[in-house]
């Protein structure tokens, strides 16, 4: 999380998901899109929508509320994909509202807080406590782990010699 | 009498020099690298012998160096030439022989009767009336070089090693001690020499060549590095620039100045110790027109080159004339439109354009389809539209284009292997080639040799007998391995087939059942037991040797191929031999690919894993066990049908065979129906990966881009059938 204040200067960008408010490094973002047609790809996570083209790269998308197990919620125009860049690959992830860039200061951030959340405490960094606000800054790293993606099911419909 | 060690290193020089002086065809004589190498063993060869003291055996390989220059700037034909030439080669290893055992006296004898007798000797050539024969073949030499891709390819090789000298040059100043840099000077120069060697162009030849040796010097720690050595290295690189720049201004039919070398000469041979050498007295002498005379070595390729053009005025390497030996820089800019000009791009920025333009042939026909645009009258913009396209696609294949290269240098790679392999295995081996001109991918090229290579080894090690069974069983003694490469629609076949024992069937099975691949019930058709040949621990060989045998190998051949797109197949018949053939998509990034429909996904297939699509009848389906046209029957074949909705659990429009679409795709010998919904169209695809995050996909292998800028799916029937067979297989 060093980097959040070194590399980052405290930049986050946060989005919602639900009524929650959740942050990324800036540094993390590469851009936003509107939503788009995704292509499903077979023997994935649920959370795995599949790949858009990102202007001729094809890149995966997940979808937050689906791998925090919150409610599914249909797109609506505000829905939009932020690209992270994330161990030289790019991946998508879908919110339901861009906030845009907020700057947090080093004591107002809390590592890996008690959480009463219900998403993983792997997946979180830490909380950041602004004035009339919480915002929740991920762990990429952890959220996007390329082994939880593929998902290939153990018993496959039996195909004759 | 010589010692061990001794021994010892002229063996080292005489096995590499055998093996390529066999391997040497006429065929060659148009492939520098290959020449190249023989003429540099040789001269490293002969400055062995010289230290050795051996001065005729030194002599003689010379001799085989001056020889087989002639032959390539075809001074003697080709056939013929290369005769006489492995001829002499002979007479000295036989000589070398003699002296391994002591004979001196004898070897000596041979050496000179050898050299009495070849009217080309090189003292021959210095007398005055053959010499005015050699420089009239020579220029009619260099008068078909101008236009010949060697020379052109030699000045921009020239160039950019020289340019890189004095890049290391200028780091060396820095660090005295940094042997790469040492080393990779006297690489420069090396070539340079070797190059010019067998050019003819013996101005730049020797100027290297003095520079070369003040380099071994460096190089063998003989000499410490100066500030002045360095100087005078840079002063040489100065002399060669220039008369490459002089080259090019008379390739160009430019006046040109003449070049002082006397500077870098007088530096090196200071360097040198030499006494003051015959080419800087020569360099000193104003010999305007040296057309007859004893000609100065170091400026036969200026003189020759002026005679071709008269207008070039007097070029000599004479100081007193022009002390400032700059070629004029407009001179130089018209020699350099003249001489085709090479690049040397990374590899990168072509993968980076042909990406690109993927895209944009893409785009294009997303364009093209958008419903607005597809239902305009408007005839103009659908000519405009058209015409975009035309000129979109010609620049494709011309990008894909560049990436092409014949598959000679791998295939000349392997020859000199062979060589090597039949020596070791003690069998007679005999390799024939076949469309070494055939162009492919350069990323084909490079990642290519290592598979064929092995596959080689095996040939030679496992197929080919010994010769003593081959003659029991009514064959010559000699096997054959004939490597081929042609053309087949939109892939390339390579092909290594010998005549050799064949597969052992019942080994193989043996072998698979050993490991538990199979079991003994199964009933397997030949083609599919002759196919562990590529799994992971099933090797013939009764014994591991030296060559191969270790069971480990052929299944990374496969996995090689297949990183390239490619298949690998075997074909093989008891007694007759053995042929693997791989097949290979042109290029890796682009391929044609066939997009099918299931439900709201679309796929793509590649284009060389369909065998074909059809809409089955009711009486070619069959069923088995409890379900329903599990079977298509084809031709009197089986082919399983796999229901692809089911595998990727994806919805279908169609979920039983009759209705549905069937395309057969092939794996090995193998076939498979995959049913799907609809065959949309065929199309060329740009492959894209898919990251990291799908490394594991089954039955996928990567994605692309389709018409309507959404993304399709690749499917690689490979490991869909592999997974559907293993699953299979568990389940029995």
């Amino acid at each position: 999380m060093n980097d959040l204040f070194e590399n980052s200067d405290g930049k986050l960008l946060t989005f919602l998901l639900g009524n929650q408010e959740y942050g990324i490094k800036i540094l993390e973002a590469r851009e936003v899109v509107g939503m788009m047609h995704i292509d499903p790809v077979p023997h994935t996570s649920d959370f795995m929508k599949g790949v858009i083209n990102l202007r001729g790269k094809i890149i995966p998308v997940i979808d937050l509320r689906t791998k925090f197990k919150m409610s599914q919620a249909a797109p609506t125009n505000e829905t939009c994909i932020i690209v992270v860049d994330f161990g030289n690959a790019y991946t998508g992830i879908i919110v339901d509202f861009l906030i845009g860039v907020t700057r947090i200061e080093e004591v107002s951030f809390e590592e890996t807080p008690q959480m009463s959340a219900n998403i993983r405490a792997e997946f979180i960094s830490g909380m950041a406590k602004l004035e009339d606000r919480v915002v929740i800054v991920l762990e990429l790293k952890n959220v996007l782990s390329a082994k939880a993606m593929v998902n290939i099911p153990k018993n496959q419909p039996e195909i004759a010699l | 009498m010589m010692d061990a060690v001794q021994q010892n290193q002229i063996q080292i020089k005489r096995d590499a020099l055998n093996m390529n002086v066999m391997s040497l065809k006429p065929e060659h004589f148009q492939d520098l690298a290959h020449v190249g190498a023989i003429l540099t063993e040789l001269d490293e060869f002969a400055s062995l012998m010289d230290r050795l003291g051996q001065l005729k055996f030194s002599r003689i390989l010379k001799e085989l160096g001056h020889r087989l220059g002639q032959i390539v700037a075809e001074l003697s034909p080709y056939e013929s030439g290369l005769e006489e030439f492995q001829q002499l080669h002979e007479q000295f290893d036989n000589a070398l022989e003699l002296l391994y055992a002591g004979d001196q006296e004898d070897a000596i004898k041979i050496l000179t009767h050898a050299l009495d007798n070849k009217s080309t000797d090189l003292n021959s050539l210095e007398l005055q009336d053959q010499y005015s024969d050699y420089a009239e073949i020579i220029q009619l030499c260099n008068e078909e070089m101008k236009r010949d891709e060697t020379l052109t390819e030699f000045i921009s090789e020239t160039e950019e090693g020289l340019q890189k000298t004095e890049e290391t040059l200028i780091g060396l100043e820095e660090d005295f001690e940094d042997q790469k840099a040492i080393s990779s000077i006297f690489r420069v120069f090396h070539t340079i020499k070797g190059t010019a060697g067998f050019l003819g162009l013996t101005d730049l030849g020797s100027l290297a060549h003095r520079t070369e040796d003040l380099m071994v010097q460096i190089n063998e720690g003989e000499r410490e590095i100066t500030l002045e050595i360095l100087n005078t290295i840079l002063c040489a690189t100065d002399g060669l620039s220039k008369l490459i720049s002089q080259m090019k201004a008379m390739i160009a039919g430019m006046n040109s100045e003449p070049v002082d070398l006397r500077e870098a000469y007088q530096l090196l041979d200071h360097l040198l110790n030499d006494e003051v050498s015959k080419s800087t007295l020569i360099s000193t002498n104003p010999t305007p027109e040296p057309i007859r005379g004893v000609p100065p070595p170091h400026y036969t390729d200026q003189k020759t080159l002026m005679e071709n053009h008269p207008e070039a005025g007097q070029i000599s390497t004479s100081a007193s004339k022009s002390p400032t030996n700059e070629v004029t820089t407009t001179n130089e800019n018209v020699a350099a439109t003249q001489i085709m000009d090479m690049l040397k791009i990374p590899a990168l920025k072509l993968d980076e354009l042909s990406e690109f333009i993927g895209e944009m042939v893409v785009a294009l026909s997303v364009l093209s389809q958008n419903p607005t645009i597809a239902n305009l009258e408007d005839r103009e913009l659908h000519d405009r539209l058209d015409q975009l396209n035309k000129i979109t696609e010609q620049l494709r294949d011309r990008i894909l284009s560049i990436r092409m290269f014949p598959v000679k240098n791998v295939f000349s790679k392997l020859t000199r292997q062979m060589r090597d392999l039949s020596k070791k295995s003690g069998k007679q081996v005999k390799l024939t080639i076949q469309g070494e001109d055939t162009l492919v991918d350069k990323t084909i090229i490079d990642s290519i040799y290592a598979p064929l290579m092995h596959i080689m080894r095996n040939t030679v090690d496992h197929g080919i007998e010994i010769p003593e069974e081959r003659t029991a069983v009514g064959k010559s003694s000699e096997g054959t391995v004939q490597l081929s490469a042609h053309h087949l629609g939109d892939s390339i076949l390579i092909e290594v087939r010998d005549d050799g024992r064949g597969l052992d069937r019942q080994k193989l099975l043996t072998k698979a059942m050993e490991r538990g691949l199979i079991n003994e019930r199964e009933n397997l058709t030949d083609q599919q037991i002759f196919m562990f040949i590529f799994t992971s621990g099933v090797s013939t060989a009764k014994e591991v040797t030296d060559i191969s045998g270790r069971g480990v190998g052929m299944d990374v051949v496969k996995k090689e191929v297949e990183k390239l797109r490619g298949k690998i197949s075997v074909e093989t018949e008891a007694g007759k031999g053995t042929a693997f053939l791989i097949k290979l998509p042109l290029t890796t990034s682009i391929i044609e690919g066939l997009v099918v429909r299931l439900g709201e996904n679309r796929f793509v297939l590649p284009i060389l894993d369909v065998h074909l699509t059809l809409i089955p009848k009711k009486d070619q389906l069959y069923d088995v066990q409890d379900r329903e046209s599990e079977c298509l029957i084809l031709a009197g074949e089986v082919i399983p049908i796999m229901r692809l909705h089911e595998f990727f659990d994806v919805e279908a429009d169609v979920m039983i065979p009759e209705e549905a679409i069937i395309v057969v795709v092939k794996y090995g010998e193998k076939k498979y129906g995959l049913m799907v919904d609809e065959l949309l169209h065929r199309q060329q695809i740009v492959v894209k990966n898919l990251g990291e995050t799908f490394v594991n996909l089954p039955g996928i292998t990567g994605g692309t881009i389709l018409g309507d800028g959404r993304v399709g799916l690749i499917l690689d029937p490979e490991t869909l059938i592999h997974r559907s067979h293993n699953i299979n297989m568990t389940i029995n």
